[in-house]
């Protein structure tokens, strides 16, 4: 397919959010939004990944969270269903016929979905369902919109909020390898385009972590898997790290007369050091990423899904 | 009988180290087995191991046994223990749609670790087992697990790839089961015929593998409702692991019909502790009032038993303090 040369340009940048369960990947979609909204000047889209659901057909319905963002979440038969739609409507057809081929195109998409079988193949073989996410993702950063009937508005950017690291990785270690194995045909095209995308400058990987044995480790051997397929993550963030100024404070009451208090003071600054000592650590062994810093802050209340600062998040 | 322990919870609460403790200290009395998912290097270092497997790491003077899962070649292990004949393996190995298959997955870490747990759920030597299971947001995906691979391994999938022609569904298809047809026809088309035929040869191959999964599946489901497993779910007193760990304990009761009657507050302030108020000005202070506020909730009143574990200081962690903490527990 032919595309102009400067087609990165004119696609909306992506932003995909992934990390160990547990670190905060939700929080920093959300934060992501807000802050794009206030850089960028197109509609900020932010797709929702974080479960490899099934649900019933139809397309995704986009909804408007605020003024500038809006909202999707994805579920595997809605995406091949517009999938197929999509496909099908590019069958060059003469222009007397198109208005009623659309209308075709979207029931014949939703008959093959309807058919058990079609629908067991594509929830079973493996890898491709992760593909067909990445495509969904790629194609709504290139032609994708808020409003179908005015396709000219187009994504400012896209931010991902992927699953965890393990089924992450999934998504482009399966687009990958779906695309060597079926090297010819209408999807691999597809995949290819995809692919192409999701390698371009465009496409930008985040990594979240704690700083913490387990996660370190794990932040550690994704990086090393995504390097082993040629994708390097832009940035790294550390989240719910305990801010110094906390250490500095609890120094002071180490003089307690309670013995048990005094000792979980002691813990707790044993804590924090572990946590300076891994930062270091991190960033020394990884110097070619970015490596930031995101404070722990409590939530309190039940219905602040945020608990980031968002001053400290530097794009 | 055997006394199963399942240890519940999601990532990064401390389920490994609550499971390794109560493991050792059961051990001091009885012989039973350990088995960790995703087990820390630093853990493996306090046990004295280099790392664990799932080969036996032998602890407590030869009371525990300790497992660790390991992902890598895992698909290879399970083919060469389903599959007796070494050269069917490898001509399942070699085949050339089988790197899609390995690398995709997803819950074949899930299906290592219950294949392992009903290895040693079958054992007459072991007095006990303690598993941690694999860090999940809903961790019944894990039992979940062969009905998925199972689908994938379906006879019935593997005679639509056999069969060009679309079976009949129902008497609405038979209408427009012309229709269909084309539609079949171009679906199969838009993946190419060539890979069509390929992978259907390598599912036959897989075939032994559905037979493995169903027996581990009804092991598993026996296994969750004998009154000798305990589920224990793990958390941590912050408002989001523990709104994650309500949403589980309800999956587990309404999907699997288990009660999780145990409930381990890792890293948590003991009971009856207060303040100075002069700390109010700390996280330290903030964290000890949202565990309270937390811990006055409706959900915890469902619980037999609620327990509060003290962090261990990264620096102090070896294992007498580990052996304590399982006492604890127990």
């Amino acid at each position: 397919m032919l595309r102009p040369a400067n087609f990165l340009y004119m696609s909306a940048r992506v932003y995909f959010v992934t990390g160990k369960g547990g670190t905060g990947k939700t929080s920093l979609s959300i934060a992501l939004t807000q802050i794009l909204s206030k850089q960028i000047e197109g509609p900020i889209l932010l797709l929702k990944m974080n479960s490899f659901s099934l649900s019933q057909g139809g397309y995704e319905p986009v909804r408007k969270k605020s003024e500038r963002v809006w909202e999707q979440n994805l579920h595997l038969h809605r995406t091949v269903e517009e999938y197929f739609t999509v496909t099908l409507a590019k069958i060059p057809l003469p222009s007397f016929f198109q208005k009623m081929a659309a209308k075709l195109n979207e029931e014949v998409a939703s008959r093959l979905l309807s058919n058990r079988y079609i629908l067991k193949f594509i929830e079973a073989c493996p890898g491709l369902t992760p593909t067909i996410f990445l495509g969904k993702v790629c194609y709504e950063a290139q032609v994708g919109a808020p409003d179908l009937s005015k396709p000219d508005q187009k994504w400012g950017a896209i931010v991902v909020d992927a699953p965890s690291t393990g089924q992450a990785l999934q998504v482009f270690e399966s687009a990958r390898t779906l695309s060597k194995v079926l090297s010819h045909g209408v999807i691999y095209r597809h995949i290819h385009q995809t692919l192409e995308y999701a390698y371009s400058e465009n496409f930008e990987i985040f990594l979240l972590t704690l700083a913490e044995e387990g996660p370190v480790q794990e932040c550690l051997e994704t990086i090393e898997r995504f390097q082993k397929i040629g994708l390097v993550p832009k940035h790294v963030w550390i989240n719910k790290v305990t801010p110094q100024d906390e250490k500095i404070k609890l120094e002071t009451f180490l003089n307690q007369k309670d013995l048990n208090l005094k000792n979980l003071i002691q813990d707790d600054l044993d804590r924090i050091r572990d946590q300076q000592d891994r930062i270091e650590n991190l960033k020394n062994k990884i110097p070619q990423i970015n490596v930031s810093c995101l404070s722990e802050r409590l939530t309190r209340e039940e219905t602040t899904p945020l608990s980031l600062n968002l001053e400290e998040i530097k794009l | 009988m055997k006394k199963v322990y399942l240890i519940l919870g999601s990532g990064g609460v401390g389920k490994t180290t609550v499971a390794a403790a109560l493991g050792l200290a059961l051990a001091e009395k009885q012989k039973g087995a350990l088995f960790t998912v995703d087990p820390s290097m630093r853990l493996c270092q306090t046990l004295g191991l280099e790392k664990l497997s799932l080969k036996p790491s032998v602890l407590s003077d030869g009371n525990l046994e300790a497992y660790g899962l390991e992902v890598h070649d895992g698909l290879r292990v399970i083919l060469e223990k389903v599959i007796k004949d070494p050269e069917r393996v490898q001509k399942v190995i070699q085949h050339r749609l089988f790197n899609i298959i390995e690398g995709n997955i997803s819950h074949l870490e899930h299906f290592l670790a219950m294949d392992k747990v009903v290895e040693l759920v079958e054992r007459d030597d072991l007095d006990f087992l303690v598993v941690d299971t694999p860090p999940h947001d809903q961790a019944f995906e894990f039992f979940e697990t062969p009905k998925v691979l199972s689908n994938f391994l379906d006879k019935a999938f593997l005679r639509i790839l056999l069969d060009p022609n679309l079976p009949e569904d129902g008497i609405i298809s038979r209408f427009i089961g012309k229709a269909l047809q084309e539609g079949w026809k171009l679906f199969r088309s838009l993946l190419g015929e060539g890979f069509w035929e390929e992978l259907s040869v390598l599912l036959q191959d897989l075939m032994p593998l559905r037979e493995r999964l169903v027996f581990a599946s009804e092991r598993m489901n026996k296994l969750l409702h004998d009154s000798n497993t305990q589920a224990i779910l793990v958390s941590v007193p912050e408002s989001n692991p523990l709104r994650v760990a309500q949403a589980l304990s309800v999956d587990w009761k309404n999907k699997l019909g288990v009660n999780v009657e145990s409930l381990i507050l890792n890293r948590s302030f003991p009971e009856g502790l207060v303040l100075p108020p002069d700390l109010s000005q700390t996280l330290f202070y903030q964290k000890w009032l949202t565990q309270n506020k937390l811990m006055q909730g409706e959900w915890f009143k469902s619980f037999h038993k609620v327990h509060r574990l003290s962090p261990l200081s990264p620096f102090e962690m070896n294992l007498e303090k580990l052996q304590e903490m399982g006492r604890e527990l127990c």
